[in-house]
């Protein structure tokens, strides 16, 4: 019984280990864009999860790769007055959802948007 | 003293021989010592977990466990998964290590199941294991993975939609232990995580042969009536050795291909058995004693003609091939030459046991 019992325990924890590095490894793609509804900067330079910063011009979108669940953007560009910002923001990924961040629009509530992924199999 | 040193030299011809032909060849070679010692260091961090997982099954006797590669399936399926899945990092290669366990103790336990039905014949018994499995795999990767184990990486995919293709990129986890920490000492850059864990399992395996499970290894490999005898569960020790070598080799397999960074589905695992074997062989074990300098010193030696002997062999006859065509032979050969020389040790000890057992008999007979 005890054998049993100890065995179905390290089966549990492996399986428990298994869903937290399934988890915390997964890698997420997120779309970074740059380009605003009123103002839109020449160039922008964002620092996901604090590795080397990545500069992105005016209306492109550039696909990151990113692992885990929480994570932060660092994005630097000039407003319309021509005073550099710097802005850090949080956000989470999901599974089975697609994640875009529009860095010309940081600074307002629609920076971050998330969809379902689309599955062509339907 | 005379008689200790042809002892000492009988026992280790192998290495010996290995060693002056390559202090004749690494001149000839043009390569540079600092070279070497980089490439030394890099491949001993590669390659040694998987001719680590040797050992255990010659201290239970049972030869040379051509069975490893049953292993190094279980840890490919672990990388085709987490490759499927995206994971990467660290978090991956534990996720391959973890899914590859179950896969590894399941083929251990039938392939210690089977060998134990052809004892004394482990080895070619294990060889021709490893084929069966092998067929098994790939009619789980080439046609389950796809389509009964469903797959969402179309890049590891083939186009037909099913089965996985011939190589996979395993970017996610290249060189994820090798990278995580590394030191410097003078020109050569050194792994240190991954030689911490190489040197975390010779702790297990010193430490393992001095439990009650390694006694009983040692008890059976050295004769398995007085162990059965003595109250020894033979065939569930020999299972056992078995598994633990497998699921070593499993996790060998990962750390391997973590350091050459791509996988070849369908043949990465097929060469590693040989290549193992010949490795701890040339180390100066044999099929019934080895011991962790001779699967490191076999490492060393083993790659160090691997390094050189094209390059050798380019500069002495002008043909790289010629030199690849030398070390082929020589690495086979010695696998050959230690197997005939593991069946006549047996047989001269057979017959000295006859000798022994007529003699008593007689000498019985007189009294």
């Amino acid at each position: 019984m005890k054998t049993i019992a100890a065995r179905t325990g390290v089966i549990l924890a492996m399986i428990f280990l298994g869903i937290f590095l399934f988890i915390s490894g997964k890698e997420h793609a997120v779309f970074i864009e740059n380009k605003g509804e009123k103002y839109t900067p020449k160039n922008a330079y964002y620092i996901l999860d604090g590795k080397e910063e990545v500069k992105i011009k005016k209306k492109k979108k550039k696909r990151e790769y990113i692992k885990g669940v929480n994570h932060t953007i660092e994005v630097r560009f000039k407003d319309a007055n021509g005073v550099e910002k710097k802005i850090v923001k949080e956000f989470k990924t999901k599974m089975g959802k697609k994640i875009m961040i529009n860095v010309a629009m940081i600074e307002s509530d629609s920076w971050l948007k998330i969809e379902d992924l689309k599955s062509k199999k339907k | 003293m005379a008689n200790k040193g042809k002892k000492f030299l009988i026992n280790n011809i192998v290495p010996i021989v290995i060693l002056i032909m390559l202090v004749m060849a690494i001149p000839m070679s043009g390569l540079s010592g600092g070279y070497l010692v980089q490439e030394m260091i890099s491949r001993l961090s590669r390659n040694s977990f998987l001719v680590l997982s040797l050992i255990i099954p010659v201290v239970a006797g049972m030869g040379l466990n051509f069975g490893i590669v049953l292993g190094a399936m279980a840890g490919q399926l672990g990388l085709i998964f987490i490759t499927d899945w995206r994971i990467a990092g660290m978090e991956g290669i534990a996720l391959a290590v973890l899914i590859s366990l179950p896969i590894a103790i399941l083929l251990g336990i039938i392939g210690g199941y089977i060998l134990n039905r052809a004892k004394g014949r482990e080895m070619i018994t294990s060889i021709i294991m490893g084929f069966f499995i092998n067929g098994v795999y790939q009619l789980i990767v080439l046609y389950g993975m796809g389509n009964i184990i469903p797959m969402t990486n179309k890049k590891i995919i083939l186009s037909r939609g099913y089965g996985i293709r011939n190589a996979i990129d395993l970017k996610n986890i290249r060189q994820v232990l090798d990278r995580s920490m590394v030191v410097k000492v003078g020109e050569f850059t050194v792994p240190l995580l991954t030689i911490l864990i190489i040197g975390a399992l010779c702790f297990f395996i010193v430490w393992f042969r001095k439990t009650k499970l390694g006694q009983d290894m040692r008890a059976i490999g050295q004769d398995m009536e007085i162990a059965k005898s003595a109250g020894i569960a033979v065939e569930k020790t020999r299972i056992l050795s078995i598994v633990i070598s497998t699921v070593l080799a499993s996790i060998g397999q990962i750390i391997f291909l973590q350091n050459i960074g791509t996988m070849n589905t369908y043949n990465s695992h097929e060469q590693i058995g040989m290549f193992s074997i010949a490795a701890i062989l040339i180390g100066g074990a044999t099929a019934a004693k080895a011991s962790i300098p001779n699967a490191l010193g076999g490492i060393i030696l083993f790659h160090l003609m691997f390094v050189i002997s094209p390059r050798a062999g380019k500069e002495l006859v002008g043909s790289a091939q010629i030199g690849e065509f030398f070390r082929v032979f020589i690495s086979y050969g010695v696998i050959a030459l230690a197997l005939v020389l593991h069946q006549w040790r047996r047989e001269q000890e057979n017959k000295a046991e006859r000798k022994k057992m007529m003699e008593i008999q007689l000498s019985g007979g007189e009294e």
